[in-house]
């Protein structure tokens, strides 16, 4: 078998083509995955993607123009569909002035907190045997969170330390908690009657990573909670305020912001700074960074075998849709 | 719709409340399950957690009126469709919340968490220690006994014609393979005849007892989840089965002769303080600490209906003239 040797075809569109329209050459193949020729293909596959983004850019110095002409009466900025505009309704939405869900908030676990009854005292510790990220996770959060004190877990039993912690006049009970030597998970315990959240944390990165961080200072600082909208959500909003002094120092400027964004909490720290003319804020972090995302929440103290849980996540059963959220 | 209000009967028109729910802060909801809507009974008056309702009970034969068990050991009665209050009754005897509240001729009949059971009547009121940390207590439909049972308290039944001694005590099962002692923590339990009573318990077991039977440790045993069963019901015109849900959210649907479970009901979120099998349609009612009423279809396995009551729930009572003609899967 000789191979066959193909002559020129008068036919063949030229490679170079400088007419006007686009060149046939593109034209020929509707499907470029139909081409066999890896060489070939990849180069149509370019040439054809660098003219769509041509297209595209030329549409959008267009349009930019014409708004510009328009000047005001230019028609409004279209909101781009995300997952999270387009979530799944929810009828557990807090709405402002429910009197049910205030009267439910002024006797609940967390009211002599927002009553200003009480300052936090955080006791935070982690697993039996906690390896270097851990600890310094830990240490971190000791640093951030105002009146918190770390301690060794020293193979102490949570069901046993829970009433002590107690005696002692601890307000917040929080366990950290490991896989493969780097934090995986986060027990909140509300003393002295609950309720108990635990959280599964990834995203790790501590101050010392941070490029540019600014210097950390002890002030007390201001907590933000972004995107608590369920009943849910609003329940676990108010078990993290409880981690912070009611009072913040605002001379320190220090902010602390959990965000959620589909059912993800962003915990970010940082140090905002104003403008002189006040119209302008610029913020710094401080760190660390992490996310949270809520696994359960428990009524009472931590008690995973006989307690009751009033949430608690089932991940195949309940997570039908991604645009299903639950905070 | 048009043929249930046709009809014009008690509780099948669209007016009124079909299913009622007690709530930990104190609320009475009167839940109308077509409409998909509920209104606080009680709104007007000043609720704390003291107030959370622990058990319900119809007050009388035609489901016009309902004592509510309170935490602070007080009887409220309400009218079921107004929501008018028209009798608060203390009836403080021992301590923690009311367990169980029943009727026995038209007196009331209650059970403190601390195992203080009470006939409120002025004739001969009887009073009855039962054991420390009661979990529940319930009459026999049949009879005029009582059954208690909770934390290291085993199911006694107790006959008020000889109040001093239980008719029956459980014994407690066998030790393990271990040769360890089982703990007890009867959570609930149903009458399903005359002599027969299904328990569930906190060590997630159900079992039944026989209390004509010679024997005093349960006659079978079924297993269920990992978790405290927090409630069991029965389920009415079929003999063999129950339903029971627990502490994760779980409820599950058992035959009793086939000694297994038949299905797990889909759709909860927290744990399950209350369910209830309507008398005479497939209608399975249930209510959560995740602050949801839910209505399951027990033949198709199916959610009907859920209704967001905005509290955590403690108690549900259904109206047996439910009929919910068209309940359909929504």
């Amino acid at each position: 078998m000789g191979r066959r040797i193909k002559k020129k075809d008068e036919d063949e569109p030229p490679k170079n083509w400088k007419g006007p329209g686009p060149n046939p050459a593109l034209q020929m193949v509707k499907n470029i995955s139909e081409i066999k020729n890896k060489a070939k293909r990849q180069e149509i596959y370019f040439k054809l993607k660098k003219e769509k983004n041509k297209a595209k850019r030329e549409a959008r110095l267009k349009r930019v123009k014409e708004l510009k002409a328009l000047g005001e009466n230019a028609p409004p900025k279209q909101i781009p569909r995300t997952l999270e505009n387009t979530r799944e309704y929810d009828e557990t939405v807090v709405e402002a002035g429910d009197e049910e869900v205030e009267l439910d908030d002024q006797t609940d676990e967390f009211a002599s907190y927002f009553n200003k009854e009480y300052v936090p005292k955080i006791l935070l510790t982690t697993v039996d045997k906690p390896r270097g990220k851990t600890i310094k996770f830990c240490r971190e959060l000791e640093l951030v969170l105002p009146n918190a004190e770390f301690k060794y877990r020293n193979y102490a039993h949570l069901k046993k330390t829970i009433p002590k912690a107690i005696e002692r006049g601890f307000t917040d009970f929080l366990v950290v908690n490991e896989h493969r030597g780097a934090p995986s998970g986060l027990l909140v315990i509300h003393l002295p009657e609950g309720p108990t959240a635990y959280y599964k944390i990834s995203s790790v990165k501590p101050m010392t990573d941070i490029k540019h961080a600014a210097q950390f200072t002890s002030h007390r600082p201001e907590v933000l909670l972004n995107n608590f909208g369920t009943r849910l959500g609003h329940s676990v909003s108010r078990m993290l305020a409880c981690l912070f002094h009611y009072n913040p120092e605002f001379h320190g400027r220090r902010v602390v912001t959990f965000h959620n964004q589909r059912d993800f909490i962003f915990f970010r720290h940082h140090r905002y700074e104003f403008d002189s003319d006040g119209q302008k804020c610029r913020l710094q972090e401080i760190g660390p960074r992490f996310t949270l995302k809520l696994q359960s929440l428990q009524k009472g103290t931590f008690d995973s075998k006989y307690g009751e849980y009033e949430w608690i996540l089932k991940r195949h059963e309940m997570e039908t849709s991604r645009r299903r959220f639950f905070l | 719709m048009e043929e249930a209000s046709a009809e014009n009967m008690p509780g099948s028109s669209d007016d009124t409340y079909h299913v009622y729910c007690g709530a930990e802060t104190g609320y009475l909801k009167g839940i109308n399950i077509h409409k998909k809507s509920f209104a606080n009974l009680n709104k007007g008056s000043n609720l704390d957690r003291d107030y959370e309702i622990t058990v319900m009970i119809w007050a009388n034969e035609d489901e016009s009126q309902i004592h509510c068990a309170l935490k602070n050991q007080v009887i409220a009665t309400y009218e079921a469709d107004t929501g008018f209050l028209l009798d608060t009754r203390d009836v403080t005897a021992g301590e923690g919340p009311i367990k169980g509240l029943e009727i026995l001729d038209q007196n009331l009949v209650t059970c403190s968490r601390s195992g203080a059971f009470r006939v409120w009547r002025n004739s001969r009121p009887i009073e009855l220690d039962v054991g420390k940390d009661v979990c529940r207590m319930r009459k026999s439909p049949f009879s005029d006994r009582f059954a208690t049972g909770g934390q290291e308290n085993d199911l006694k039944l107790w006959d008020l014609a000889e109040p001093e001694q239980p008719v029956f005590v459980a014994k407690n099962v066998r030790n393990d393979k271990l040769d360890l002692r089982m703990p007890v923590w009867v959570t609930d339990f149903r009458f399903v005849d005359d002599s027969k009573i299904i328990v569930g318990t906190g060590y997630n077991k159900i079992r039944m007892y026989d209390t004509k039977g010679q024997q005093r440790r349960p006659v079978s045993e079924l297993d269920f989840d990992e978790y405290p069963i927090t409630t069991l019901s029965l389920v009415p015109n079929r003999e063999h089965n129950i339903v029971a849900g627990n502490t994760h959210g779980r409820v599950a649907l058992f035959d009793l002769r086939m000694q297994k479970l038949v299905y797990c009901f889909k759709g909860f979120a927290g744990s399950v303080r209350s369910v209830e099998v309507h008398p005479s349609k497939p209608y399975l009612f249930s209510c959560s600490l995740d602050r949801f009423v839910r209505v399951h279809d027990i033949d198709r396995h199916v959610l009907l209906s859920k209704i967001y009551l905005k509290s955590r729930l403690s108690s549900l009572l259904i109206r047996t003239s439910f009929q919910g003609a068209d309940l359909e899967i929504g």
